[in-house]
């Protein structure tokens, strides 16, 4: 096109006029503004609301009030009132409002639009989605239902659509519970979570358990450790196998080898017994239950020092402070139990509390009210062993009619061969329902979008309580933007059409979550008069002054010390020589919140590295292997290759190789999928021989460079030091 | 100069005219225009013309004649930043029953009737970078017609005031020191009596 | 167009400024906001990084961006080793704008688009910046940050914005700003309720996270407040304390039951 000179000026005169105009005007929609049809009740345009509700990413029991404007959820902040958090709140909670207006959301009901999994879908719409779900578990001669950790009225709802359709409920949880909670069995004889008051304590023994940051009740403990600071500042004694965040706030750090937790706990309690530390009539019955004093003299520091790399001066200084300043109180978790010998490290680890005699003290250990049976505390898991026979069920052709999973990965987190991915072909119908695209979803022949929890009704019991009963009520704090609808409503929707009127006794989540507060006060048969006191249980967030006696602890442990076996390892010493070390980071867990690009950018606190998966390794070790931070290596385990990039740590043992766990995704959206690798991939499926829970933390690896670098995503920069050493950063005082 | 004269083609006293008058134009005209976009940017915007709305909503009928009290309709104007457009709910509370044949209130009702929002086009718009609170204008006595202009005149909403940074900060400087009256028009305690010259009250 | 008081508000502004430096009381309010960072209660969790994301509309570090060296975080939880396994340890320092009161930033901005408010904030002045960069570079914490791109949240994400906060476009200056809208609010809400601003009625989205309580910030005017109480602890000291800046955050000393003394390079 010839373009001719009085042509061209016409052009760049246009050209800079549609640029001054694009430059000075808003944008159109900003000079729109619209009013409201009805005038909400207690808002104005622009103003902020805040609403009392659950925290979304929480199993323990946290309650947050959301600051909404115009409709729009915009920031969270822990419940002031709420006896758990206290107006608190940890990194997941505040990111839920990005998971809640996530772009890569399921937002419709989908079916795969080719073969199953081949990851294209069609859109439908709930009707004919629900027609679907009905014609296939109507004449079901057998359902599975799958789902995580459910909790109050939302695990009673599933569990009763299980039993009126005659089906089995199975949960899924990747990091397990259940050993944990047979230790409390054996040694305390309770049935639910007892409160350790670390507020209170003068000393704190914790094997593993990474309270601040990824076990537990944190944000609770994460307080209580600072009231436990101020004052006389009790002492943190964190004895694990790869400092956790919770280690290094630790006072003292004691490294321990792997599986060694119960030998340890035990020599301390040798310690303890032989020098008589604490008066006879304290620890005789306890010490005799267990197998007596002769049990006991074969953990003594020196026999034992070999085994779990601890020194005999090391355990007796553990052992005397732990006397000098109770009252305290020892707990473990994390990997210390994820081993074969997982239940008796933890049940040796909690005997430390009896011989010690601080069993419903102040500072030690209180014992919970067990949750109310009509909002019950989250469901247990079914353990791994369980799992890893139903999956090989399912691959031998024992399949259900329909497999419901909801938010569940068991595709993305069970160890061992077949997979579950693998093992789910032969099911004729699978459905999936969950927020975000997952391993499992992905395979489902139904894709159903699920609800965020400020967009639904809920209920929770906290577990583990402050040694009362406390109760949290999840309300909608926004209505959904897209298509999703709440787990609990799909199945009572579902129930009527498949088994007629009156199936189950309430027609919305809304109405048994309501139905189970009015029980929670006796007052079912109150009707209206109950209507005020339910606005002000809403807006408070909860109930917890209602009376419930607490379990009562068992006089006796029921444990014989003598159970306690050595750590076996999947893979022998000689070719696999390092300890592969899994771990959850406080970001994002074991990855279900990893959708999350605030998550994903914040760095794990010890190392600072953001978005990826690495390893671990100790500077010899690194120099050994001749690798530097950034350099990818193989892990090699009996089950598989990952690679991934080193991180070198000084606090890493040298036996150990580290790897979070959650990454390595191939769905859930733009900011979680490929990032990483899966460390569950290359695990044995090895479990705790007492709970058959999955022994994520035994088997071992080697570590071979592959002469590959690449730019690791580290928030921190190494340069070369200033006169650092002249102007230190950060100051410390001794005591 | 001196150097590059070297380093160019010689150029004829003509031929540097010819090059140079439109080069040295087309410099100054591209300043004028950055300095012009720089200043409308800073100044936070010129009085625009009167928008047509979806409905020929008369101030002069409402506040005029019939002299409702603008925070009659516009109720956040006392207890928080944004003054408020009224919800069509509040608009039939009246017109449920007043003027029902009007052309303008027969619209209103079929938007009820619909339920739908009506979709008015802003009049007054502040840049994104500043932060405005109404009430704490209202506490300080600020009649509305200060900025807003005299309303209760107007057929056609209209912007009076470029509402640009130079008249926020006239008056915060006149009215630096000045005791406040003690009666607030509405209700609330009585601020403080000099208006703010910090730019993070504002900027936020 | 232009506007006669213009010129007469900037030399006002001027004058402001020249008279607040070296000066410690002054304000028509007599705030003088400040924090406490008690480094022995830090535990590194991160929840004040991602509280600050959410309140201050803060753009999303791709993987790119921090691999790059461009990560974004108003506040950040810097970890320091200490010596070698089996007897390492970590610590932790939460670092965000110091909010000096003899701030190197401020006097080299050329079109004042930072400066010092009568309340000792180190305000940035979005609007006003040009993104000379001077500021970051005197800044010895580096706790300011550029916009080298437009940030961007796909719908629906850019539902959550905090309507509070400007949302800040490329090619200038961001940092902390000790959550400023909120202690507009908190003003604002005071005045509407006919009330003096009480301790603990301004928190800035990472005091209010905190789960240790590790961070504490208030009116170090006001002699009971937490803040001004935590402040003359004897644990205290300031973050690169002989660069002169006059930091208004404190930091409380980690305390090590096993360090052989104190590792204080001032004293």
């Amino acid at each position: 096109m010839h373009l001719g000179r009085r042509k061209f000026l016409a052009g760049v005169a246009g050209t800079a006029g549609g640029v001054v105009i694009v430059g000075c005007a808003a944008p159109e929609r900003e000079s729109r503004v619209q009013s409201f049809v009805l005038a909400p009740e207690h808002s104005l345009p622009g103003d902020s609301v805040w609403f009392a509700t659950a925290d979304a990413h929480s199993n323990v029991g946290n309650s947050v009030v959301v600051r909404t404007v115009d409709g729009r959820a915009k920031k969270v902040e822990g419940n002031p009132a709420f006896p758990i958090n206290q107006g608190k709140t940890d990194v997941r909670a505040q990111a839920a409002v990005q998971s809640l207006y996530h772009p890569d959301r399921i937002k419709t009901p989908m079916i795969p639009a080719g073969k199953r999994g081949d990851g294209r879908y069609e859109e439908i719409i709930w009707e004919r989605a629900l027609d679907m779900l009905g014609a296939a578990i109507g004449p079901a001669g057998s359902f599975h239902l799958v789902t995580s950790r459910l909790t109050g009225t939302e695990a009673r709802v599933a569990g009763a659509f299980a039993d009126l359709v005659g089906g089995d409920h199975l949960v899924y949880e990747p990091i397990e519970n259940g050993t944990f909670q047979a230790a409390v069995k054996k040694i305390l004889g309770v049935d639910n979570t007892p409160h350790f008051d670390i507020a209170n304590a003068g000393t704190v023994l914790s094997f593993g358990a990474d309270f601040v940051g990824t076990w537990g009740s944190s944000v609770m403990y994460s307080q209580a450790y600072s009231r436990m600071r101020g004052g006389n500042r009790g002492r943190l004694t964190q004895l694990e196998t790869r400092m956790s965040m919770t280690g290094a706030s630790a006072d003292n750090w004691i490294y321990v080898k792997p599986g060694q937790e119960g030998a340890l706990a035990l020599s301390i309690a040798q310690v303890i017994v032989a020098e008589a530390l604490v008066h006879f009539d304290v620890w005789r019955d306890v010490v005799e239950a267990i197998g007596g004093v002769d049990v006991l003299n074969q953990y003594a520091p020196d026999v034992v020092a070999e085994r779990t790399g601890v020194t005999v001066t090391t355990v007796q200084e553990i052992a005397r402070e732990f006397v000098d300043r109770q009252p305290g109180v020892a707990f473990a978790g994390g990997p210390a139990l994820a081993q074969t010998n997982g239940l008796d490290n933890g049940a040796a680890v909690l005997f430390l509390n009896l011989v010690v005699g601080n069993l419903d003290k102040a500072g030690g250990v209180l014992a919970n009210p067990m949750a109310p049976a009509h909002i019950p505390a989250p469901l247990p898991e079914t353990p791994f062993a369980g799992w890893r026979s139903y999956t090989d069920d399912l691959a031998a052709g024992t399949v259900p009619d329909v497999l419901f999973v909801y938010d569940a990965d068991p595709a993305y987190g069970i160890p061992g061969n077949p997979g579950f991915a693998d093992a789910i072909a032969e099911v004729p119908f699978v459905v999936g329902m969950s927020s975000f695209m997952n391993e499992t979803v992905g395979l489902a022949d139904l894709i159903l979008p699920a609800t965020h929890p400020f967009e639904a009704w809920g209920d929770f019991t906290a577990d583990p309580g402050p040694g009362t009963q406390v109760v949290g009520f999840q309300q909608p704090v926004t209505t959904p933007w897209n298509d999703a609808r709440s787990f609990g409503d799909v199945l009572l929707t579902l129930a009527p059409e498949i088994k007629g009127e009156g199936a189950l006794p309430w027609a919305s989540m809304h109405e048994a979550v309501r139905a189970g507060a009015e029980k929670l006060f006796g007052m079912e048969e109150t009707g209206a008069a109950f209507d005020a006191s339910w606005v002000e249980l809403l807006r408070r967030g909860g109930a917890w002054e209602q009376a419930a006696d607490v379990s009562e602890f068992a006089a006796l442990p029921d444990w014989d010390a003598t159970a306690l076996a050595g750590p076996e390892f999947a893979g022998d010493a000689g070719s696999f020589n390092f300890h592969l070390i899994p771990f959850a980071t406080i970001a994002i867990g074991a990855g279900n919140e990893s959708e999350s690009p605030w998550l994903q950018s914040v760095g794990d606190p010890l190392t600072t590295v953001t978005w990826t998966s690495w390893a671990e390794l100790n500077p010899e070790t690194a120099a050994e292997l001749g690798v530097g931070t950034g350099d990818v290596v193989a892990i090699d385990a009996r089950h598989g290759t990952i690679e991934v990039p080193v991180f070198v740590s000084p606090v890493t043992p040298p036996d150990v190789v580290a790897v979070p766990i959650g990454r390595g995704r191939n769905f859930g959206g733009r900011w979680r999928r490929d990032r990483g690798e899966n460390i569950f991939s290359v695990l044995d499926p090895m479990t705790d021989t007492g709970t058959g829970s999955l022994a994520w933390a035994s088997t071992r690896a080697r570590v071979r460079s592959v002469d590959r670098k690449i730019a690791m995503p580290t928030l921190e920069r190494v340069e070369e030091p200033r006169n650092d050493v002249e102007e230190p950063v950060l100051e410390v005082e001794g005591e | 100069m001196g150097v590059l004269r070297g380093l160019l083609p010689r150029l004829t006293r003509r031929q540097m005219a010819l090059i140079g008058i439109p080069l040295t134009l087309g410099g100054l005209a591209t300043a004028g225009a950055v300095a012009v976009l720089i200043f409308l940017g800073a100044s936070g915007g010129t009085i625009r013309p009167a928008p047509v709305q979806p409905i020929a909503y008369d101030h002069a009928v409402h506040a005029g004649d019939n002299a409702i009290p603008c925070e009659f309709c516009h109720r956040g104007v006392s207890t928080g930043a944004v003054a408020t457009i009224p919800s069509v709910e509040q608009c039939m509370y009246c017109h449920a029953v007043v003027g029902q044949d009007l052309p303008g209130v027969l619209r209103l009702a079929a938007k009820w009737e619909a339920q739908e929002p009506i979709e008015w086009t802003r009049v007054h718009r502040l840049p994104d970078h500043v932060r405005f609170v109404h009430v704490t204008h209202i506490d300080a006595n600020i009649p509305c017609e200060t900025c807003h202009g005299d309303v209760e005149t107007f057929a056609v909403m209209k912007q009076v005031n470029a509402l640009n940074m130079g008249e926020c900060m006239g008056c915060h400087r006149d009215t630096t020191n000045q005791p406040a009256s003690s009666a607030s028009p509405s209700g609330n305690a009585v601020l403080k009596s000099s208006a703010s010259l910090d730019c993070a009250v504002c900027h936020r | 167009m232009s506007n006669p008081h213009e010129t007469a508000a900037l030399a006002a502004t001027l004058e402001g400024n020249g008279a607040l430096i070296g000066e410690d009381e002054g304000g028509s309010d007599g705030h003088r906001w400040g924090m406490v960072v008690d480094a022995d209660l830090c535990t590194g969790c991160q929840a004040c990084v991602v509280s600050c994301y959410a309140e201050n509309n803060i753009a999303i570090s791709e993987e790119d961006r921090i691999t790059g060296g461009r990560a974004k975080t108003w506040i950040r939880i810097e970890r320091y080793w200490e010596g070698e396994f089996p007897h390492a340890k970590a610590r932790f320092v939460p670092v965000l704008c110091q909010h000096c009161d003899n701030a190197g930033c401020e006097t080299v901005c050329p079109v004042w688009a930072t400066y010092h408010n009568d309340e000792g904030l180190n305000v940035q002045v979005y609007n006003r910046c040009v993104g000379t960069r001077f500021c970051a570079n005197g800044c010895v914490y580096s706790a300011r940050y550029f916009n080298f791109w437009d940030a961007e949240w796909p719908t629906p994400l850019d539902y959550q914005l905090n309507p509070d906060v400007t949302v800040r476009t490329k090619g200038i200056i961001e940092k902390c700003t000790f959550c400023v809208q909120r202690i507009q609010r908190a003003k604002t809400e005071a005045n509407r309720d006919n009330r003096e601003l009480a301790d603990g009625d301004v928190q800035p989205a990472c005091v209010q996270s905190c789960p240790t309580s590790a961070l504490v910030f208030g009116d170090l005017h006001d002699a009971e407040s937490q803040v001004a109480q935590a402040v003359h602890s004897e644990r205290g000291f300031r973050l690169l304390e002989n660069s002169g800046f006059e930091p208004a955050v404190t930091y409380l000393a980690k305390i090590d039951p096993h360090a052989k003394e104190a590792t204080t390079a001032h004293e």
